[in-house]
């Protein structure tokens, strides 16, 4: 589904990725693991097509497409979703409205029927219940005055209602406690299936418990160094990132 | 038909040459105050960069503009009028080119309300104006008051009865022809009586895309207890140049409530004055502007809270693309005496363009030491994050950016007092938005 090939990619002129090489299969789940600074939102971003996140080598193709110079909009309605490390504040939107609007600009995209009111309402009214999400949340304006687990159980409404063929959640488990962690694992699983795929980029092992990897890779200084099988994530967390961060490109 | 040049000369000689065909010319007490008022604004002259409360708007294109003197204009028996709000929940009265329309305006008013035409009572002459309400207290600082006293021709005197609660909105039309580069001089008075409550929205449209010149000055009192619902929406086409200036005396636990929307004309100057000279009066001074192009929009208000107890809130946000300007100029005054004031302005401005710019000049004189006053004055571009946040979620640029905008303005509405119209305001701000999509920069 996802086939990255060499990619190199740069921020403000600074080279961040210097070659990553990674495929992704339906209904696999992967994780990239790495210290800070070794490009891991880089390369979350690159992927949601970020303004300011150059590729200046090698390509993305997704389902066989070249997806490299589309626009963030676009990869959306390819099926791409980035759970945000800090999903962002909206004032003033509501979270129906934001998530009509998004939902309905998709389906354009894909050339499919536009969901009315009444169907959205019911659409969505399934997708909180399932998630067990109070319904009020639709009603405030997007994340605004929520707490860090609201925010991120946000982004997992959203996800569910966007139903994405891929899903890159960028540090989702920063600023969570362990009970509001536990709840968003449980919601990405909710959605696993055969037919989508899931990227969990984290610093830390513990999310993994949670969200358990058919494969996890090691990224350090722009390049994937290792790639295993979950029982990496364990070690890494023993020992640390030590042993990849002396690799220079 | 006499064509004239807008500078200071060509004003004052324009008086020359209508002073004996303006309404009530038989008026001595009348003649005297155009009289003294064309020499305060001979001696005063039109407003240049270096005069501290224009600094910000230059006069520029106005001066270079020449005008015809007005003349009578006429609708064609065909052409539809813009209406805000439905005629079964308004009194409506029309203006055309700054003339009242007695064939064009709702005939039957509500109990408690009158309305007669400035010109009908100049000519006439049956009935004292109250000539102490054309005398403004900083006349020095008002040269285009000035000149509209001396020039006024036509305008509305509006007066609401004690004890009434008006239920329907009065609707004012003020609607150029586009049939003439006219000046109009316009002259209002609204008086609300104590204990009474009405809503007066005004809108300045167009048919057509001609320049003009209008030059209004409003003066209202609000009784004791009473409240007035004062909303513009002011949608002159992009060649208008608008000016207006707005003096408001709120009386004992009385509220004077405003907005403005305002999206058109060339360069609009709107300047409210308000005077909080008795307890526990009340004044809301809210508004959005919207501008594209080579637009001008400056919102210039000055507060006086003259006693103990009293309250001013005013919250206005603008968003400008193109090489608009915006300017606003607030200036809040605490005498000494007034004791327990709250006074909180904020100014808000989102720039969509790398041209567009915005001036603001927020000044709190305070001279009492138990009060509460507060400012705040931003701008800034789109927040790049939440539009990113917004495209990654599947909505192009322009609907993203659509988005926040709205949501911007729309915060500014919810401080609208009269519920029933926020709508109203909120889908012009939609309306506008989809006029002017932005591109990506």
């Amino acid at each position: 589904m996802l086939e990255i090939k060499n990619l190199h990619a740069e921020v403000d002129g600074k080279a961040i990725l210097k070659g990553i090489d990674l495929n992704i299969n339906k209904g696999e789940v992967h994780a990239i693991m790495g210290p800070n600074g070794s490009g891991k939102s880089t390369l979350a971003n690159v992927l949601a097509g970020r303004d300011d996140y150059e590729v200046t080598e090698g390509g993305i193709l997704f389902d066989g497409k070249d997806i490299s110079e589309l626009e963030p909009e676009e990869r959306a309605g390819e099926g791409i979703f980035l759970a945000f490390q800090y999903p962002v504040e909206i004032p003033g939107v509501t979270n129906t409205t934001f998530l009509k609007e998004a939902l309905n600009a998709q389906r354009r995209y894909r050339g499919e029927e536009e969901l009315d009111g009444m169907e959205f309402v019911k659409m969505i009214r399934g997708k909180t219940k399932e998630l067990g999400i109070k319904d009020d949340m639709l009603k405030r304006a997007v994340n605004v005055g929520f707490s860090g687990g609201e925010k991120k159980r946000n982004d997992i409404l959203q996800m569910a209602v966007l139903n994405p063929k891929l899903a890159v959640l960028d540090e989702t488990d920063s600023g969570l406690d362990i009970d509001a962690l536990k709840v968003v694992a449980e919601g990405v699983n909710k959605l696993r299936a055969e037919n989508n795929a899931i990227l969990v980029i984290t610093h830390y092992q513990r999310l993994l418990n949670y969200i358990v990897p058919d494969q996890v890779h090691v990224l350090s200084n722009g390049k994937i160094r290792r790639s295993g099988g979950k029982e990496l994530a364990l070690e890494l967390e023993e020992k640390g990132y030590a042993d990849y961060s002396g690799e220079a490109a | 038909m006499v064509t004239l040049p807008s500078d200071k000369e060509a004003f004052i000689a324009h008086y020359d040459q209508s002073k004996d065909r303006l309404p009530g010319s038989s008026l001595a007490w009348l003649n005297e105050t155009r009289a003294k008022n064309i020499a305060l604004f001979s001696d005063i002259g039109l407003p240049s960069a270096k005069t501290e409360l224009w600094k910000f708007t230059s006069l520029n294109p106005l001066k270079k503009q020449a005008f015809s003197a007005p003349e009578t204009s006429e609708l064609a028996a065909n052409d539809e009028l813009p209406r805000l709000i439905d005629s079964t929940s308004s009194v409506r009265l029309v203006f055309i080119d700054g003339n009242y329309s007695e064939a064009l305006s709702d005939s039957s008013l509500p109990t408690g309300l009158t309305m007669e035409s400035l010109a009908t009572v100049l000519e006439n002459g049956n009935r004292d104006l109250d000539q102490a309400r054309l005398t403004r207290p900083r006349a020095e600082e008002q040269p285009f008051v000035a000149l509209n006293t001396a020039l006024m021709a036509d305008g509305y005197i509006l007066s609401i009865a004690k004890d009434v609660s008006l239920e329907k909105t009065i609707e004012i039309l003020h609607l150029g022809s586009g049939k003439a580069e006219s000046t109009h001089h316009t002259r209002n008075i609204i008086s609300v009586g104590s204990g009474s409550k009405a809503t007066i929205i005004e809108h300045n449209a167009d048919h057509g895309e001609n320049v003009y010149f209008s030059n209004a000055a409003t003066d209202i009192n609000v009784d004791e207890n009473a409240t007035l619902h004062h909303y513009r929406v002011q949608e002159s086409n992009k060649s208008a140049f608008l000016i207006s200036s707005t003096e408001v005396e709120v009386g004992k636990g009385a509220t004077y409530d405003s907005f403005l929307l305002n999206t058109g004309a060339r360069l609009a100057r709107s300047e409210i004055n308000v005077s909080l000279a008795a307890e526990n009066s009340a004044c809301h001074l809210n508004g959005t502007y919207m501008g594209t192009d080579d637009q001008h929009c400056d919102i210039t208000t000055r507060v006086d809270h003259k006693t103990p107890h009293t309250t001013c809130d005013e919250v206005i946000k603008g968003v400008l693309s193109g090489n608009a300007r915006g300017v606003f100029q607030g200036k809040i005054i605490v005498h000494e005496q007034a004791q327990k004031t709250v006074g909180n302005q904020s100014h808000r401005a989102m720039l969509l363009s790398d041209r567009a710019e915005v001036d603001v000049k927020p000044e709190l004189e305070i001279f009492a030491d138990d009060v509460i006053c507060s400012h705040g004055c931003t701008s800034g571009q789109i927040d790049e994050d939440a539009l990113f946040y917004l495209r990654s979620r599947g909505l192009s640029q322009e609907q993203a950016q659509s988005l926040l905008v709205n949501a911007f303005l729309a915060d500014a509405v919810e401080a609208v007092q009269n519920e029933d119209l926020k709508d109203l305001f909120l889908v012009r701000i939609t309306n506008w938005l989809e006029r002017n999509p932005n591109k990506p920069a």
